[in-house]
C-alpha cells in the first residue's frame, strides 16, 4: 500500500434511463498511513444532475433521481437499499429479491414504452403512439396493484420490500406478459412496414453513441425502436420467469423484508441504525465489543453528494480506518464524526 | 371555437415545462383518460390559452417564462397548479412564484383522475352538464 494507488469503489445510485451513471469511484493515494490524495468521480451523471444534487443529502438526492427519472425509481431504490444492506450485512429474503427484480423489469418496460411513444410522436404516427401509451397504462396498473401508486412508490427499502404482492397480482402480471408479447409482435411488424415503405425515415433522428472515447454506432430512430422492442421482449420473458419463481415460493415463511428504517443488524445486536426521516439523516450507533472486534463510531449525517467534500474529507484519514470510513460512507453517506 | 358534441367551447391549455408531472399529463391526454373528449386541448400560444397549468418547480428561467406567458393570456384566464412542486415547492422549496392560482392539485405526481377533476372544477361545462 505504500505510495500505491488504492481504488475504492462505492456503489452509488444510477438511473436506468437517460441519466445513467456508473458507480461512485473514489481513488485514494496513501503513504501507507494517511490518505494524501483523493479523487471522486460520479461516473456518467449528466452535469446538470450533478449540479442539482450537490449539497443535498443522500435521502433528498435519491428523491431527485427517482423523480427526474421516474421510470428508473425502482432501480434507484434498489441500489440504495443494496448499498445499505452491504454495509450492514443485512440479509434480504429471496422472495423480496425476486419482487425487487420484477418491479425493476416492469419499470424498464415502462421506460422503453415511453421512449417508443416519443419516437412515434416524432415520426407523426399518432395511432401507434396511442397504442404504446395504452400498453404503458397496463404497466402502471400493475405498479398500482403492487405498491398502491403509479409512480414514485418507494416500495423497495433496505431489508426488502414494503409488503408482499397482493392477491391476484401474479396471475394478472402473467396475463399482462401474454398480451404484451403479442402487442410487441404487432409493433415489430408495423415498424418493419414503416421501414420498408419509407427507408428515408431511418435517416431521421440519428444518434451516435459515445463509447470508449470515440463515437460508436449510429442508429436512426426506426432502428432504435427495433432495439427497444427487442429489449422489451427480453424484459417480458424475464418478468414471466420472476412471476413463476415468486409463485413457487409459497407460504409466508418466505417473508419479505421489513421496512427497515429502525433496524438492528442481526449479526451485531449492539449496532443500531436510526433514521431521522424528516432530516434525511442516518445515524449509526454502535457499542465496542472486544470479542467481536467491532470498531465502532457514532456517525452523523446529513451528508452530501459533493465530490469536493468527499475528496477533502478523506485527506489525512488513516488508511487503517478506511474500511470503516467506507462502510460509514456506505451507510451514512460522507460525514463521519469520531 | 365551438363544439356541439363536447360542450359549448374547447378550452386551450398552456402547460409549463415539467418532468414527472408531465408524465401523468401525457397519460391524461392519451386514449384511456382523453381529456380532449371533455373539451380540453393543448396550445403553445399564450394569447390563445384559457388556462395556464403550472407544474414542476419554478426556477428563475421558467418563472420568467411563466410570468410572461401569464401576462399575454387573454382576459378570463385561469391558473391551475398541478403537483406538489407547483403547489408548495415540493422537492424545490426554495423556488417561489407569484402567480395567482385558482385550483391546486396536490400529488407527486397527481393522477390523471385528479387532473380531470381539477380541470372540471375550473370549467364545469366540460362535464357535459
Amino acid at each position: 500500500m505504500n505510495g500505491e494507488k488504492t481504488f475504492i469503489e462505492i456503489p452509488a445510485f444510477f438511473a436506468g434511463s437517460q441519466m445513467s451513471t456508473g458507480p461512485l469511484l473514489v481513488s485514494a493515494k496513501s503513504n501507507g498511513i494517511e490518505i494524501q490524495e483523493a479523487q471522486a468521480e460520479f461516473g456518467f451523471a449528466h452535469r446538470g444532475m450533478l449540479d442539482l444534487i450537490s449539497a443535498k443529502t443522500w435521502e433528498r438526492g435519491r428523491f431527485y433521481w427517482s423523480h427526474l427519472a421516474p421510470d428508473s425509481a425502482p432501480q434507484v431504490e434498489k441500489v440504495f437499499s443494496e448499498w445499505v444492506e452491504s454495509g450492514l450485512r443485512i440479509h434480504v429474503p429471496q422472495r423480496a429479491n425476486e419482487i425487487r427484480n420484477l418491479i425493476c423489469e416492469l419499470a424498464d418496460s415502462s421506460r422503453l414504452l415511453k421512449c417508443l411513444a416519443g419516437c412515434f410522436r416524432h415520426l407523426g404516427i399518432s395511432p401507434a403512439r396511442h397504442q404504446v401509451h395504452r400498453m404503458r397504462e397496463g404497466v402502471l396498473d400493475l405498479f398500482e396493484l403492487m405498491t398502491g401508486s403509479r409512480h414514485a412508490f418507494y416500495f423497495i427499502q433496505p431489508g426488502g420490500v414494503r409488503w408482499d404482492v397482493s392477491d391476484g397480482f401474479l396471475s394478472r402480471t402473467a396475463q399482462w406478459c401474454d398480451r404484451f408479447e403479442k402487442d410487441l409482435e404487432l409493433l415489430q411488424e408495423f415498424i418493419h412496414l414503416v421501414q420498408v415503405t419509407n427507408s428515408a425515415l431511418d435517416s431521421l433522428g440519428r444518434v451516435s453513441f459515445w463509447r470508449e472515447g470515440k463515437h460508436g454506432i449510429e442508429l436512426g430512430v426506426v432502428s432504435r425502436m427495433q432495439v427497444m422492442i427487442q429489449q422489451m421482449a427480453s424484459a417480458a420473458a424475464s418478468i414471466r420467469a420472476h412471476v413463476q419463481d415468486i409463485a413457487k415460493m409459497t407460504g409466508l415463511n418466505q417473508v419479505v423484508g421489513v421496512y427497515a428504517m429502525d433496524w438492528v443488524a442481526p449479526e451485531h445486536e449492539d449496532i443500531q441504525i436510526q433514521h431521522e426521516s424528516l432530516r434525511g439523516r442516518w445515524t449509526l450507533i454502535a457499542a465496542p465489543d472486544a470479542n467481536k472486534g467491532i470498531r465502532v463510531r457514532r456517525l452523523i449525517c446529513p451528508s452530501y453528494f459533493g465530490q469536493q467534500w468527499i475528496q477533502e474529507s478523506l485527506l489525512g484519514a488513516q488508511e487503517k480506518d478506511l474500511p470503516l470510513v467506507l462502510e460509514s460512507l456506505d451507510v451514512s453517506s460522507l460525514e463521519v464524526d469520531q | 371555437m365551438s363544439n356541439g358534441i363536447l360542450g359549448s367551447k374547447m378550452r386551450k391549455i398552456l402547460i409549463t415545462p415539467a418532468i414527472c408531472c408531465a408524465d401523468e399529463w401525457f397519460e391524461a391526454e392519451e386514449s384511456r383518460y382523453d381529456i380532449e373528449r371533455l373539451g380540453f386541448v393543448r396550445t403553445t400560444l399564450p394569447e390563445d390559452a384559457d388556462l395556464l397549468v403550472i407544474q414542476g418547480a419554478m426556477n428563475e428561467r421558467i418563472l420568467a417564462w411563466t410570468q410572461d406567458a401569464y401576462s399575454r393570456m387573454p382576459e378570463g384566464k385561469k391558473v391551475l397548479a398541478s403537483g406538489t412542486c407547483a403547489c408548495g415547492g415540493g422537492l424545490f422549496p426554495e423556488m417561489k412564484g407569484n402567480i395567482p392560482v385558482d385550483v391546486f392539485i396536490v400529488g407527486c405526481p397527481p393522477r390523471p383522475e385528479a387532473l380531470i377533476d381539477g380541470l372540471l372544477k375550473i370549467f364545469p361545462e366540460g362535464s357535459g352538464s
